[in-house]
């Protein structure tokens, strides 16, 4: 009975200590709470996505079926919630006015401009970039190694803070232009295996 | 064996056993459950506070792409959320590690989960569990085929010998040991297995499977094909037979298993919505000494998601399930379950994540009784009524807490409250602390409730005041990938039961027995698993189970058998090596070390299946695989007098794809 209750207690310590220590850290962190606090992956991810918009060029005939909106869609399960039209409200690009639409399956999203593939989408990653070879979308997604893959942008984290990795033959055997704005701040990246290392 | 049969059994040992009570310093944990709801509240409060300062997200499109780059962010956990970071022990067994585990069954399949106990009884019967309690009735486990709850309300157990699909269209199944009854609901006590199959886009063309071998044969077809611009469909066969056992003794048993079933299962989907309707007809047999056990259901799922405009999530599935088990000289059970559920996922304000729900189930059980055992009244309908709401919020930059609770109303005792609080410290990328708390039942089942033996010398008059059985868990674990080729996750828990399920005897020792829930304890354990790969082509992975049982009966109580409640073993270890030679070749091999049971008494025991596969032409896999090749026969589980041993075995299949 008697080592019972000690190894009761001495279990509930090991159960209660961490959670004590996360609290004690938590409620010391409510002062920094009263700052604005940092904005979310998610909401720079989606800014981001407002500057491709901006600094990639579509071919003209890419725009015929949309009636001259520029298409974000999110491919998938969205993890951008809500921030994503907050980001585009009343935006223009060039003239064109900037839509966000989600899908479900990949060849409804073959219209977009812009496709957010959903880290959702992972495990079937190789068949839905097959089926958007034909189209002028750029593929965005911060999958790992999403470029390396095949797919054109991949968002990484890095310090905090966000980057972009481009396929630039990928974006290129789309039809896509992608300005130097963009390539200059890019690291590039390649799927053909490296030859002649 | 039945869960009556199992119960009769279990409760003719009753006074064979004597065990000392277990008092529960009930002081000591209410101030841990204090302490920690103290720390809760704090969040909330402190939460609301600050999560409407988050910066608008169209200042951030003002910005130039060099201060973009320059901005920090939080790490708001992704969604949807990957099980990596879900606050819970949960292991997840792929589509790559059933094919190259050369298992045939859904109950065997389970053993590459680490954090389950599985163990074998005879040709077709099977004791799984989680965080202890095993029997061939087990009942703390809840068991979903494509989100269709596939436990009976018979006993809350699972008849493991109709739980099956055509084994490569599995596409994964996930093991959360430790409570679920927020989200997944009652039974889901100490564990919940998730099996999900592939969509049908992802099974196009034909597959064909063959095997034989010496304990048993199967073969399988499938056909998977476009229905127009946006749908497809695949439909499915298989059939298999498990011959007969042998005792300890050398004596044979007739329980050979022989089972056909048939499938399909559709996916439509256009723009935001997704369409699946599936289902399932089988029949089959278990020999018994005298006419053999019929074994048959059908079921028919619909279910339908629609991603909406903000990006919130509405999913609504409906389904129909029959089962039929006609055990002849012991009982019948004809049961019919409709079901709804719906549930709505959306983000409320920058910090939340918010998922609610309900659903309705309606349970038509029809019993066949017999001179010896009843369900009484033989006809029952049993309703359940629930609503959930579940909070996810990001109290920091790392720090996510995930708050709510399950209110179900069962037609036995009413509503019943089950919340949990999970917390999840990501203390970097690749590594994860988390912690969580939660109140979990295990409603009252017939077999509790309407229970009846007729035998003069041991009769049970039902349990007309059984209660639910009560658990509050602590959980803490850690999961880290501390190198890049290497995982690594460490579980512990603390389990508090209260009313666990006994057996009493009236006032004054008088028969009849009536079931009631005399019986208390606790239980704390650690589940610890990993993988390493060592080279491109070789992986290895390993896992780790302790567990402490100490249960007892409460004052006044007369009951002695705690066997009756279940049988593990304190120690579990298991290993497993995949590696991919020359020209196609694959060798796979699991070892398990699984610790003695106690009562009744079952041996340590060492043993290894291995596979060799070889993909000999494209779209064709030859596999030759061995079980239990490192002794003669052993048993795993139940008593020697009624336990078949499991014997040396091999099987060759063959699977061709196009």
């Amino acid at each position: 009975m008697e080592l019972l209750t000690t190894v009761l207690r001495r279990y509930l310590c090991v159960c209660l200590c961490p959670l004590l220590a996360l609290w004690v850290v938590f409620s010391g962190g409510l002062v920094a709470g009263a700052e604005s606090p940092a904005p979310t992956m998610h909401q720079v991810e989606a800014a981001f996505l407002f500057n491709f918009a901006k600094f990639v060029t579509w071919p003209d005939d890419a725009f015929e079926r949309s009636g001259s909106a520029l298409i974000i869609g999110v491919l998938g399960e969205d993890p951008f919630g809500a921030v994503l039209e907050e980001t585009v409200r009343g935006k223009t690009v060039m003239g064109k006015k900037l839509a966000v639409k989600r899908f479900a399956r990949v060849q409804d999203a073959v219209n977009s401009h812009i496709l957010f593939l959903s880290s959702s989408e992972e495990s079937q990653l190789l068949p839905l970039l097959k089926v958007l070879e034909k189209a002028t979308v750029l593929t965005v997604s911060d999958m790992e190694q999403f470029a390396e893959r095949g797919g054109m942008v991949a968002f990484t984290v890095e310090d905090q803070k966000v980057r972009f990795n481009v396929n630039v033959e990928a974006v290129e055997r789309a039809g896509l232009k992608m300005g130097s704005q963009l390539l200059k701040l890019a690291r590039i990246v390649s799927d053909k295996p490296r030859t002649g290392k | 064996m039945t869960a009556c049969a199992q119960l009769l059994a279990a409760s003719i040992k009753t006074f064979s056993r004597a065990a000392s009570a277990v008092v529960v310093p009930i002081g000591c944990l209410v101030r841990v459950v204090s302490v920690w709801l103290l720390a809760l509240a704090t969040t909330i409060v402190c939460t609301s506070g600050f999560s409407h300062a988050a910066t608008a997200p169209s200042e951030l499109t003002e910005l130039s792409l060099e201060e973009l780059m320059n901005v920090e962010v939080t790490s708001v956990s992704k969604k949807p959320e990957r099980l990596s970071d879900a606050a819970a022990a949960v292991y997840v067994i792929t589509r790559e590690d059933i094919r190259r585990s050369g298992y045939t069954s859904i109950p065997e399949i389970l053993r590459l989960a680490p954090n389950l106990q599985v163990a074998r009884v005879s040709a077709s019967t099977y004791a799984i569990s989680a965080r202890g309690f095993n029997s061939t009735s087990a009942n703390k486990l809840l068991v979903l085929i494509d989100g269709r709850t596939v436990y009976t309300p018979l006993f809350s157990g699972v008849f493991w010998d109709v739980q099956d699909t055509l084994i490569e269209d599995i596409e994964r199944i996930e093991i959360i040991s430790g409570p679920g009854g927020t989200l997944w609901g009652s039974n889901a006590v100490n564990g919940v297995i998730n099996i999900i199959t592939r969509q049908s886009q992802d099974t196009k063309g034909a597959l064909v499977n063959l095997g034989e071998g010496t304990e048993e044969r199967g073969a399988g077809v499938r056909y998977g094909a476009k229905l127009g611009e946006d749908a497809t469909l695949r439909i499915y066969g298989k059939g298999f037979y498990r011959d007969n056992t042998v005792r300890g003794d050398g004596t044979g048993v007739q329980d050979a298993w022989k089972k056909g079933q048939v499938g399909f299962r559709t996916d439509w989907g256009r723009g935001s919505d997704a369409f699946t309707l599936q289902g399932d007809g089988y029949t089959g047999t278990i020999a018994q000494v005298g006419d053999n056990v019929s074994i048959s259901g059908a079921n028919l799922l619909a279910r339908w998601n629609r991603a909406l405009q903000d990006g919130s999530a509405l999913k609504v599935q409906a389904y129909f399930d029959r089962t039929r088990r006609i055990v002849p000289g012991t009982f019948g059970e004809l049961l019919d379950t409709y079901d709804i559920d719906a549930q709505h996922r959306f983000q409320w304000g920058t910090r939340n994540e918010i998922v609610w729900g309900g659903g309705y189930r309606l349970m038509h059980d029809a019993v066949t009784n017999s001179a010896v055992l009843a369900f009484l009244p033989n006809v029952k309908s049993l309703q359940l009524i629930n609503v959930f709401l579940q909070d996810s919020i990001a109290l920091r930059e790392r720090l996510q807490l995930t708050v709510g609770t399950k209110l179900e109303s069962n037609s036995y005792t009413g509503w019943e409250v089950q919340p949990s609080a999970r917390l999840a410290w990501k203390v970097r990328d690749d590594t994860l602390l988390w912690s969580a708390v939660s109140r979990v039942v295990r409603t009252p089942s017939r077999v509790d409730r309407d229970f009846f033996v007729f035998v003069p010398t041991f009769q049970i008059a039902g349990g007309p005041d059984f209660k639910s059985e009560k658990l509050i868990a602590f959980e803490i674990g850690y999961r880290a990938q501390p190198v890049p080729h290497a995982s690594l996750s460490i579980s512990t828990f603390y389990n508090v039961y209260d009313d666990l399920r006994s057996i009493e005897l009236g006032p004054g020792g008088a028969m009849p027995f009536t079931l009631t829930n005399q019986m208390e304890g606790h239980t704390y354990g650690v589940e610890t698993w990993g993988s390493y790969r060592v080279l491109d082509w070789w992986r290895l992975s390993a896992g780790y189970n302790y567990l402490k049982e100490n249960l007892g009966f409460k004052a006044g109580s007369r009951d002695t058998n705690i066997a009756a409640l279940g049988n593990d073993p304190a120690h579990q270890f298991s290993a497993r090596s995949a590696m991919n030679l020359a020209n196609n070749l694959e060798w796979d091999a699991g070892l398990r070390v699984i610790g003695a049971l106690g009562s009744p008494d079952v041996p340590k025991y060492v043993t290894l299946d291995t596979r060799l596969g070889w993909a000999f032409m494209k779209g064709v896999e030859l596999s030759l695989i061995g079980y239990n090749l490192l002794d003669h026969d052993h048993p795993e589980f139940g008593a020697a007098a009624t336990r078949s041993e499991l014997a040396r075995a091999f099987y060759a299949r063959i699977v061709w794809s196009y």
